[in-house]
């Protein structure tokens, strides 16, 4: 079993970057006190904008770009009903996914001929990949804690996700927290939905996000809104679905469909092992 | 004498349908703390809200003058930065953030956007040394009791430099160790040059504490002088003197035999354990009586109602009779069950759907009775409606009229139509004529009378005083949760209530006897 565990780590590291990175931006997000359901739709919707932009220029940069471009639009949705309008997050969520879920179908279906989706996309190397692994699991979750924990920035932030009313009282604006929260977890978002179209796929599939965004706020809340919870969160995830794999691949009897729950299974399990303890930041999902 | 630190100036403020402040003077001397009193809805925090900015300049009238300065607040930061720090009962600290964190959010001391926690904590340390808390900065709020709460709440308002501090009601969470080390943190800033505004409703701490005490009535000040040239009586009558006015209707009522009794009613803070808002009050009400029910804001006179109605949300206890017979209430249905109906405090939560219509509201509590129990009969309950409305004088052109287009009078005669219609033997009113004008005041009053005079018992709790003292037969007061008074409609006098409900005295019939 251990090494089993062993051997399918390499996969599990590269195969949950896009994951990684989209619990990295719902954390900035749910710390400011939004709770982006529409992360799914987002991370999809910058799968598809990232393979437009490589296909069209043929480069991978600029498909990361287009792939943040894209999360960016979705990310301005969200926060023109849910900061500025200040309408429910879970509503404005839940319909910014079936929006980008029907949206990006439709293209696809009715552009299913044209080069972009035929052709397939440009080539990741194996050192642009370790680079990316590195950069998700090491240099950004680094990062993000300095941001928060460190900066002013970082502290009104979080003042903004437990009391919004208080920072308004102490002076800075708790939309302008929100907005720059929204925009950095579209930034991680967008290269989400780039990694899992260009590098871990050729191309852009329908509903190819398959619940990572869903996943993502589920991790969220079982790391506890902490960098070094979520990293474990993804980690185990990663690791069940690797081993999911491996799984099939050797045990021919058991039926691949059970096999397929098992990541979901194992998360929940641990997740319902610790709901007690969690505590959310007080204010997410509410008004400033 | 030098330039006062603040004047306010013919101040006047108008709601809709009130005048809350009538030409009201005040004036602060640099290192004095002046104490604001009055009864509840005399216009404290409404002049205190004009001095913080939350009602900006241009929405009231008369002048704000800083050190001879003319000076026009566009809203609370304007304020601030003038150097007004206003301390609310409500607390505005994030409990999981530190105590230094607290005090600097906002203005952190830091380099390139790092906070410099160092500098952070060594601030904060001073800020608290200052006010001789014995507090680690670094420790989170939620760590701390709730009276050391509204001590960091304190401090942040000071680390902002402010030369007007507000205090509105500070000891309300407090302990009496705490209010002392309160008081001797003020006494200090008052000694620096510091201009302190000090509202409470306990009179002996103000008279121990102010310089000088300033009574507002009725949105006017009554009177300003030194604390020294002041007791506790002639402040409670500058609080009160007026005369009850000719508006409350009294029909002779018999009242008959006790349908309610309440024994040791206890109620336990949700919040914080321990902490109890009533405590051991016992009490019955009989058939065609009004119970008044006084007491300052905060006394705990919406938690023993709702304890009563088995709609408290902290721990309850204690035993309840109705009819003679004892009956368990643990939740709302068992309390209309037991024939209790309850018009709560706010109507707009609790009490009323603003966007359903006339009928809809009124038939909810009595659905089971005037409906069927699991498919509702619509005729039976439009005629029952339009008998309600009848009966009550609710002006609304149909009983399918939208209840949050009537005005606020006839929204809570839609309340009393509503509880009437679950057939009740007690009516707990909570404040039922707050936020209505005085015409429909007078509609409300009329139909406590009628209601009472039919056999109904009617439970009164009133921050106005003149409705209580005019409407009940009986009269209990509250002072921090514990029933400091009982009178009868005789006995009652305004000045008797009052320094009950202040605590100055416990009176228990015609026996006085001072605390």
């Amino acid at each position: 079993m251990i090494e089993m565990i062993i051997q399918s780590l390499p996969l599990a590291i590269f195969a949950s970057v896009p994951l990684l990175l989209a619990v990295e931006g719902e954390l900035v997000a749910e710390r400011a006190g939004m709770i982006n359901l529409g992360i799914e739709g987002m991370m999809l919707t910058a799968a598809m904008t990232a393979v437009f932009a490589a296909q069209i220029s043929g480069s991978i940069i600029a498909g990361l770009f287009g792939g943040i471009a894209g999360a960016l639009a979705v990310a301005a949705i969200f926060g023109f009903f849910s900061i500025r309008l200040k309408a429910d997050q879970i509503v404005t969520g839940t319909a910014i996914n079936l929006l980008a879920l029907g949206l990006t179908g439709f293209v696809y279906r009715e552009m299913q001929q044209s080069a972009i989706f035929v052709r397939s996309v440009p080539h990741v190397g194996a050192a642009a990949e370790n680079a990316i692994a590195i950069v998700s699991w090491i240099v950004i979750p680094i990062l993000l804690s300095l941001m928060l924990w460190m900066t002013a920035f970082g502290l009104r932030l979080r003042a903004c996700g437990e009391y919004p009313r208080a920072v308004a009282a102490s002076g800075p604006s708790v939309a302008m927290h929100r907005w720059a929260a929204l925009v950095i977890e579209a930034v991680l978002v967008g290269a989400a939905g780039a990694d899992l179209s260009l590098a871990l796929s050729s191309g852009f599939a329908e509903n190819m996000t398959s619940g990572r965004g869903f996943i993502a706020l589920s991790i969220v809340i079982f790391g506890r809104w902490k960098t070094r919870g979520i990293l474990l969160g993804t980690a185990v995830f990663g690791i069940a679905a690797a081993l999911q794999y491996a799984l099939q691949a050797m045990n021919q009897s058991l039926q691949f469909h059970l096999l397929l729950a098992i990541p979901y299974v194992v998360t929940l399990l641990i997740l319902c092992g610790i709901a007690g303890k969690v505590r959310a930041p007080e204010s997410l999902g509410r008004d400033a | 004498m030098t330039a006062p630190l603040l004047e306010m100036r013919a101040i006047s403020k108008r709601f809709p349908g009130v005048l809350a402040l009538d030409r009201v003077s005040f004036d602060l001397q640099p290192g004095e703390i002046h104490a604001l009193v009055g009864e509840n809805g005399a216009g404290k925090s409404t002049l205190m809200n004009v001095l913080g900015g939350v009602y900006p300049h241009g929405t009231y009238d008369g002048e704000i003058v800083m050190r001879g300065e003319a000076r026009r607040f566009d809203g609370v930061r304007a304020a601030e930065n003038a150097g007004i720090a206003v301390v609310h009962q409500e607390l505005s600290l994030i409990p999981e953030f530190s105590i230094a964190e607290n005090i600097f959010l906002g203005r952190e001391p830091r380099r390139l956007g790092i906070i410099q926690s160092e500098d952070l904590f060594s601030r904060a340390q001073k800020v608290l040394d200052q006010l001789h808390l014995q507090l680690e900065p670094h420790i989170p709020v939620e760590n701390l009791g709730i009276g050391q709460q509204h001590l960091v709440e304190i401090a942040k308002a000071l680390a902002r430099n402010a030369t007007i501090l507000v205090l509105d009601e500070p000891t309300a969470a407090l302990t009496d160790t705490e209010a002392d080390v309160l008081f001797g943190i003020l006494r200090q800033l008052r000694e620096s040059g510091a201009g302190i505004i000090y509202i409470s409703h306990k009179l002996e701490e103000v008279l121990r504490l102010a310089d000088r005490i300033t009574v507002l009535r009725d949105g006017r000040t009554v009177s300003t002088d030194a604390s020294g040239a002041l007791d506790t009586q002639n402040l409670i009558a500058r609080m009160v003197g007026r005369e009850v006015a000719e508006i409350f209707p009294v029909s002779t009522r018999k009242p008959g035999e006790a349908v309610f009794e309440a024994q040791g009613v206890v109620v336990e803070d949700p919040s914080v354990p321990g902490k109890l808002l009533v405590e051991d009050a016992s009490f019955s009400v009989r058939r065609g009586e009004v119970l008044g029910i006084a007491g300052l804001v905060g006394a705990g006179r919406s938690d023993l109602m709702m304890a009563l109605f088995g709609a408290h949300p902290g721990r309850t206890a204690g035993k309840f009779f109705a009819d003679g017979s004892p009956v368990q209430i643990d939740q709302p249905s068992d309390a209309i069950a037991a024939g209790i109906g309850f018009a709560t405090e706010d109507r707009k939560r609790y009490g009323i759907f603003l966007d359903q219509t006339i009928v809809e509201n009124l038939t909810l509590a009595a659905l089971k009775r005037l409906s069927g129990a699991v498919v509702t009969h619509p005729d039976a309950e439009t005629a029952a409606g339009q008998r309600s409305m009848k009966e009550l004088r609710i002006k609304a052109r149909s009983v399918f009229t939208i209840a949050g287009t009537l005005s606020g009078g006839n929204q809570q005669k839609v309340v009393l139509a509503k509880w009437m219609l679950t057939n009740p033997k007690v009516l707990f009113l909570d404040e039922p004529t707050r936020g209505i004008d005085v015409g429909a005041k007078h509609e409300i009053y009329r139909q406590i009378d009628r209601l009472a005079a039919e056999g109904l018992a009617i439970v009164l709790v009133s921050s106005e005083l003149p409705e209580i003292l005019g409407l009940s037969d009986r009269i209990l007061v509250l002072h921090e949760g514990r029933i400091t008074g009982r009178f009868s409609r005789e006995e009652a006098t305004a000045e008797g209530v009052m320094a009950c409900a202040t605590g100055q005295a416990r009176i228990s019939g015609r026996a006085v006897q001072s605390t």
